[in-house]
């Protein structure tokens, strides 16, 4: 016999009932209530019309039955046992039990860790590579308002000369036209810093100051092939599937999104960051790749690098106008400084540090000699 | 008092019930941890269930004059809801980032949607939520909810705060009035006066101090650079007046037929509990969240209690209805309820 408490889901009043199992009957179950007055309803119920919510904690059991009627008790050990001898899900108490195991519960931190760690740093890359590479096309016109918008809010028309200008895009065409599938083409807009980056549609856009900036053809074409190689690599979709899926992860292990913006905010964000300095270095590989193969020197990327880096040093601004800029002003090369400094700028920031970059020129000339 | 007072007196005795809430942060973190689990181990899948089961942990050990609350959602409709409000969620973020102009449009569509959104998401969890196998309810109109949701705080806004108690005062009223215990509906009395008090003490402490701020800048320039982490302090204090004086008018002004509520949380009080879970979150990278947030529960609970007019055995239950998660799931994933 257990002991509890009945409610008949009409009204709040709680009477004491008490669960009685026969085996001999045919129905086996029978819940006794007793009301105030001295009165007895005996209620006879099968397994199949009874549903036994799943203990948690040391919650009161919860059996439910009938049209919104409910059982209630503390006994949580004599209802486990009365489902199992009448043949019932064996599952119902499988949370609990993992859930009051302490091996249990330390294989799950340290699994849920690894879990983590992977899914981090293999399985969003990986899938949201795969999403990216398999999406239809939608290099399409229907996309090409992204450029118009930021006409509008962040660009005045090119001040370059018409001559420079007609120059550089012969330099370019050649190249761009190998990536017509990117539908790749080269924009000049005037900004208050020096900054390059690719759009979706194709569009790669220069800035008057960093065209001023370089010294050479060559390093003008490193610039352009670092934003070819966004574009190849589809850096835009992915870092956009990637950040959507550290969103979800996070909403899953926080439960809910709740008030801790802090706690759930920052580790988004640091992620995001770390994402973006890997397709930087993506996009730079296939810049160096590139210079390469067409027999020019690796060391204009290297410099324009530098050119840049110098740039922002002297207080450029740097305003970060899209996903792909080559530069922002968050990233800091001054061997001398602290490394702990480093580090933490170094996590802050959406692109490698510099000497990160020049270190991958030589590496690169290490594995493809002349 | 003299004898006649004892004439009128009502024959209905009035008790003091308070909320309790018998968690256990240990007890909770195993159910956390194995949550998190099994959710990632199934790429998210089990998250429903998760979801599920911490709000079964919260609702069930939290008990008012000795009888605990109950959440009845299923795990099916969570998922339900969670898959359709996922995919919107993605194509949104996705289409946002490609084009930042059908992104605007997108917003527009969804700030329209809110409010109805909002109501959904209401619903579903008062109606998830029982006490004495009695479940809440939630019923309001879009019209309402745009209104408290636009329309009032922009005219605070407008009337540079002069109305702006007021907005939140419509946001209590629409909170607690469009809700009911079975079909006893839940009343709300507070005055925009009460509000105002609250609004207008914050704004004097806060000018107190300002000026304070402004003088040490100009007079002691050597004091200067320990006066942000004051102002933080300040700020911070600011913070938890405000959250704890509006929690407690909340409370004081709510009633259910003739059983009224008390608060008494502290800015003290609060405060410490803030900076320890915050502390123990930090030195754990995060592990601590779960004891963090029974904490948070049994401290509001301590706080909180109920007045009952003779006994709460006699409410009783409304019709069956039917209310889909999807409304809760949406206001979850877009971070609006």
């Amino acid at each position: 016999m257990i002991n509890g408490l009945y409610l008949d889901g009409k009204s709040s009043k709680r009477h004491s009932a008490s669960l009685e199992v026969n085996f001999s009957e045919p129905v086996p179950v029978t819940i006794v209530v007793h009301y105030d007055d001295g009165q007895q309803k005996k209620i006879a119920l099968t397994l199949a019309e009874m549903k036994v919510q799943s203990r948690i904690g040391s919650t009161p059991r919860e059996i439910m039955f009938g049209d919104g009627k409910l059982f209630v008790t503390e006994s949580h050990q004599a209802v486990d046992d009365l489902v199992a001898m009448l043949g019932g899900s064996k599952s119902l108490g499988i949370m609990h039990k993992l859930e009051s195991s302490l091996s249990m519960v330390l294989a799950a931190i340290v699994i849920t860790l690894l879990v983590l760690w992977f899914t981090i740093d293999v399985g969003i890359p990986t899938s949201a590579k795969y999403i990216a590479y398999n999406l239809p096309s939608f290099t399409s016109k229907h996309f090409g308002s992204s450029l118009d918008l930021l006409d509008k809010t962040m660009f005045d028309p090119s001040e370059l000369d018409e001559s420079r200008q007609q120059h550089i895009q012969k330099l370019v065409a050649p190249y761009l036209k190998q990536y017509k599938n990117l539908n790749a083409q080269l924009k000049f807009r005037s900004s208050d810093s020096a900054n390059a980056f690719a759009l979706p549609d194709g569009n790669i856009v220069f800035t008057d100051d960093i065209v001023n900036m370089v010294e050479t053809d060559q390093q003008l074409l490193a610039i352009l092939f670092h934003e070819i190689g966004h574009l190849e690599h589809r850096h835009i979709m992915r870092r956009a599937l990637q950040g959507s899926m550290v969103t979800v992860l996070v909403v899953f292990i926080t439960g809910d999104i709740d008030n801790l913006d802090l706690m759930t905010g920052l580790p988004t964000l640091l992620l995001d960051l770390n994402y973006s300095k890997e397709f930087e270095l993506e996009a730079d590989y296939f810049s160096l790749e590139l210079l390469h193969s067409n027999n020019f020197d690796l060391d204009s990327f290297a410099t324009v690098m530098q050119r840049l880096d110098d740039y922002y040093k002297e207080g450029g601004q740097g305003d970060v106008v899209a996903e792909t800029d080559i530069v922002d002003n968050g990233e800091d090369t001054d061997k001398h400084i602290n490394e702990t400094i480093k580090t933490v700028v170094g996590f802050l920031s959406s692109h490698p540090a510099t000497y990160d970059r020049i270190a991958l020129v030589e590496e690169f000339k290490k594995n493809n000699p002349r | 008092m003299d004898s006649s007072s004892q004439i009128v007196e009502p024959t209905v005795t009035h008790k003091k019930a308070g909320f309790e809430f018998r968690g256990d942060g240990m007890e909770y973190f195993k159910i956390w941890i194995v949550n998190v689990l099994l959710t990632i181990l199934t790429l998210g899948i089990y998250s429903a269930w998760a979801t599920v089961r911490n709000n079964r942990y919260f609702y069930s050990n939290l008990y008012l004059d000795n009888t605990n609350f109950s959440y009845l959602a299923e795990p099916l409709t969570i998922l339900k809801g969670r898959v359709i409000a996922v995919v919107v969620f993605v194509a949104f973020s996705m289409i946002s980032q490609y084009d930042p102009a059908y992104g605007i449009v997108l917003t527009v569509i969804l700030l329209i949607a809110i409010p109805y959104f909002v109501n959904q998401s209401l619903a579903f969890q008062r109606r998830m939520s029982a006490y004495n196998n009695i479940q809440f309810r939630f019923k309001a109109s879009y019209f309402e909810a745009f209104m408290v949701f636009y329309v009032w705080p922009l005219l605070g806004v407008l009337t540079l705060g002069i109305l702006y108690p007021l907005a939140m005062l419509k946001m209590h009223q629409y909170v607690v009035k469009n809700s009911a215990y079975g079909t006893t509906s839940f009343d709300f009395n507070a005055t925009y006066g009460d509000y105002g008090i609250i609004f207008l003490i914050l704004l004097g402490v806060g000018l107190v101090f300002g000026s304070i701020y402004m003088a040490i800048v100009a007079f002691i320039p050597g004091a200067a650079f320990i006066t942000p982490f004051i102002m933080g302090l300040v700020y911070f204090g600011l913070y938890l007046y405000f959250v704890t004086q509006i929690n407690n008018l909340f409370f004081h002004s709510l009633s259910l037929k003739d059983h009224r509520f008390n608060a008494s949380v502290s800015a003290v009080g609060l405060g410490k509990v803030v900076l320890i879970n915050l502390l123990l979150i930090l030195v754990t990278l995060g592990l601590y969240l779960p004891a963090a947030k029974v904490r948070m529960a049994k401290y509001f609970c301590d706080c909180i209690s109920m007045k009952i007019a003779g006994s709460l055995d006699d409410f009783t239950a409304a019709e069956k209805e039917n209310v889909s998660a999807l409304g809760e799931e949406f206001g979850q994933v877009f971070d609006f309820s």
